[in-house]
């Protein structure tokens, strides 16, 4: 046990020194920071940006349709309107045709090679509608126009309003995606100082000391501690950060408060897939790590085992659509995918708790049954230098344990 | 008799169809250095880790401090392996520290100790500097007081002096000498058979995985016979010489091994009737070297 303890104790130490931690931890919240600034400053301008050239137009339809202000100059004719598009006045004209009533059809003339001055199709919208809604009642025009602002209250199965939006299932997925960093961060700085020691011969030494279990248990837990340490950095930053300039931000970009949305029994459940999620990668690395003959092999062969971890992003869009759908629920059955899956999930909705229940069940069994195969192949296969165990030989490995 | 710290009784291991050690009992005791001779793929690293607990044996039987090998016995072992290494970015104190912890010393005694070895072997002032900034040879020093700091009472040493300079070698053989006069039992696998004569109280050679010589160096000699000659020479020596069973020619030195019925004085004078200019000429013992060319050399039948 002492030793598992110092052998942790180094891993952690030598591993916070490091300057790829140091710029993940203090770096991301810092390169965050400066988005969310930038955001505020510049913000309501980016909103309101548009072309500044006018646009004119030619109305043949007889509709009657209006010109407001410099971004819509009208044209008796559409030679009048060429020789102002020429002349650099307007960027570009749209004509309304005389059938526009029947077909709908447009046409927009723009300069040669300048198609990306096409008009943009809300301002076109607005200016249609508002020809269009003349002589109706002045509310019907304003419903027309501006429009409809969507409340969406989502029931559960008492009939009672559920706290939950759009927002809320983006803090979930940035939560599951920040647990899958720190997950695989820690995993790999294991994954490598398995590696170096191996690389070094340190390993032998080591081997001489202390039993190879102990030695894996001992990197494990320093790793672990590191990635709690990294979560905890955040969590107080990003706490920080929201008593201070929460208000304006939250509002600035319509979110509602992340701490408000997290309930501990939530924070249990994150954790725990944070828990498991850590011993199964930590383990599979130290795993492959220990096979591998240097730095280039091992990163080849983890990023295979690391590809399913992040399976969720690729359905994002199912997800938001289907949270309960079977998409969703595979994937976070999957021990490999679940810790981000049911993350997300739980965001966008509320997940029957059987379900959580049996995910976290098998991604702890996967974990027990990872642990024990990487121990045994760590212990057997650290020592084997320039050449890498095939699967055979694994098997055999597996067998004689 | 000093008692024996390691007693190894007939044990084999195989790597997939490859026998690597067949059969191979010794023993190793207190204060005192035991040669492990053989040539490169003998088996005799894997003899040593199989001592170290790092593999176990197919079969026979490793009793350590008379019992078997445990994470406690290792507590008790100063082990350098042959394919060495430390921790190239960690500080030089600091690794001798750690090292030291994980076979149980307290880090304070680890620390004023470290120190201590530091200065005597002439690395007062480097306790902070990175082992990637020392020098090879200040590594290997390094290495040899990860090695000891913890005052096992069983010292295993594979190929200590490869890749050290004649200053260092010798400062490392002090420094076995001294582990030796401790009461340290010192097992040391090693190529320089010159080390070895002079260093080992007792010596195994193994070729093949098999055992081929055990015993004090006086025995593995007695049992060679005494039939060798030294001589210093300049000149040409001739490929073949009578009552000559094999030369090994160092160019202006040569050892021979004399055949049987044979005298040095025949060698002599078939020495002087082939124009070679001899200055000096000495009947001897065999040494080592010629009896580890015997046993393993290509001339021996089994190949090296």
């Amino acid at each position: 046990m002492a030793d598992i303890f110092k052998v942790a104790k180094r891993d952690y130490l030598e591993n916070v020194k490091r300057k790829s931690f140091l710029y993940v931890v203090f770096g991301l919240p810092l390169l965050m920071g400066v988005i969310f600034a930038i955001q505020a400053s510049f913000g309501s301008q980016m909103t309101s940006l548009q072309f500044t050239t006018p646009v004119g137009f030619v109305d043949e339809s007889g509709l009657g349709f209006q010109g407001n202000g410099n971004m819509t100059i009208e044209y008796a004719t559409v030679d009048d309107a060429k020789a102002a598009l020429l002349s650099q006045k307007v960027g570009s004209v749209l004509v309304v045709g005389p059938d526009y009533l029947a077909n709908g059809t447009l046409t927009v003339l723009v300069r040669e090679g300048d198609l990306t001055r096409t008009l943009n199709d809300n301002a076109m919208q607005s200016f249609l509608i508002s020809g269009l809604v003349k002589g109706l009642p002045p509310q019907v025009q304003a419903r027309i126009e501006s429009p409809p602002s969507v409340r969406t209250v989502e029931l559960d199965a008492s009939g009672k309003p559920v706290k939950s939006n759009f927002m809320q299932s983006l803090v979930a997925t940035g939560i599951g995606l920040l647990l899958l960093l720190t997950i695989f961060m820690s995993s790999s700085f294991l994954m490598q100082s398995v590696v170096e020691e191996k690389e070094s011969r340190v390993m032998e030494v080591l081997l001489s000391s202390i039993s190879a279990k102990d030695l894996m248990a001992g990197k494990i837990i320093g790793n672990g501690a590191l990635s709690l340490t990294q979560l905890i950095v955040w969590l107080i930053l990003s706490s920080v950060a929201i008593a201070y300039f929460g208000g304006p931000i939250m509002a600035l970009v319509g979110a509602i408060n992340p701490l408000e949305i997290i309930s501990p029994g939530l924070l249990a459940v994150y954790l725990l897939y944070f828990i498991g999620g850590f011993l199964l990668y930590s383990s599979l690395l130290a795993c492959i790590g220990s096979i591998s003959t240097s730095m280039r092999e091992s990163s080849q062969i983890s990023a295979i085992v690391v590809l399913p971890a992040a399976a969720p992003l690729w359905f994002i869009t199912v997800f938001m659509v289907e949270p309960n759908g079977q998409i969703a629920q595979i994937l976070s059955m999957f021990p490999f995918s679940a810790p981000l899956s049911m993350i997300m999930r739980m965001g966008m909705t509320s997940v029957p708790m059987a379900e959580i229940a049996a995910s976290l069940l098998l991604l702890f069994a996967t974990v027990a049954v990872s642990v024990w195969v990487s121990a045994k192949l760590f212990r057997a296969t650290i020592l084997m230098y320039g050449q890498r165990p095939g699967i055979t030989r694994m098997i055999s490995i597996l067998r004689e344990a | 008799m000093n008692e024996a710290v390691v007693v190894a009784s007939s044990i084999s291991k195989s790597f997939a169809a490859t026998r690597v050690l067949k059969d191979v009992s010794f023993d190793a005791r207190e204060g005192e250095i035991l040669g492990l001779l053989g040539p490169n793929g003998a088996g005799k690293t894997t003899a040593i880790r199989i001592l170290m607990g790092i593999f176990g044996q197919d079969s026979g039987d490793v009793k350590i401090f008379g019992k078997k090998f445990s994470e406690r016995t290792k507590k008790l072992v100063g082990y350098l392996p042959e394919e060495r290494g430390l921790y190239k970015d960690s500080r030089v104190l600091e690794t001798l520290v750690y090292l030291a912890s994980l076979k149980g010393m307290p880090e304070k005694d680890a620390e004023r100790e470290g120190k201590r070895m530091l200065a005597e072997l002439g690395l007062a002032g480097y306790e902070r500097a990175k082992v990637s900034e020392l020098s090879k040879g200040m590594q290997q020093k390094v290495q040899f007081i990860a090695t000891v700091l913890h005052k096992p009472r069983l010292v295993v040493l594979d190929e200590p002096f490869s890749g050290l300079d004649p200053v260092n070698t010798n400062t490392v053989k002090n420094l076995i000498v001294a582990l030796k006069q401790g009461g340290a039992a010192i097992i040391l696998s090693t190529h320089m058979m010159e080390q070895a004569e002079k260093m080992c109280d007792r010596v195994m050679m193994i070729d093949k995985g098999a055992r081929v010589l055990y015993g004090t160096v006086a025995e593995v000699k007695a049992k060679y016979g005494k039939g060798s000659v030294r001589v210093d020479y300049s000149g040409k020596l001739p490929q073949k010489i009578a009552g000559v069973s094999r030369i090994d020619d160092f160019g202006a030195y040569a050892e021979m091994r004399i055949g049987k019925g044979a005298r040095p004085g025949d060698v002599l004078r078939a020495l002087l009737n082939s124009g070679v200019d001899i200055s000096k000429f000495e009947a001897s013992e065999p040494s080592l070297n010629d009896i580890f060319l015997e046993a393993a050399g290509p001339g021996s039948g089994s190949g090296a």
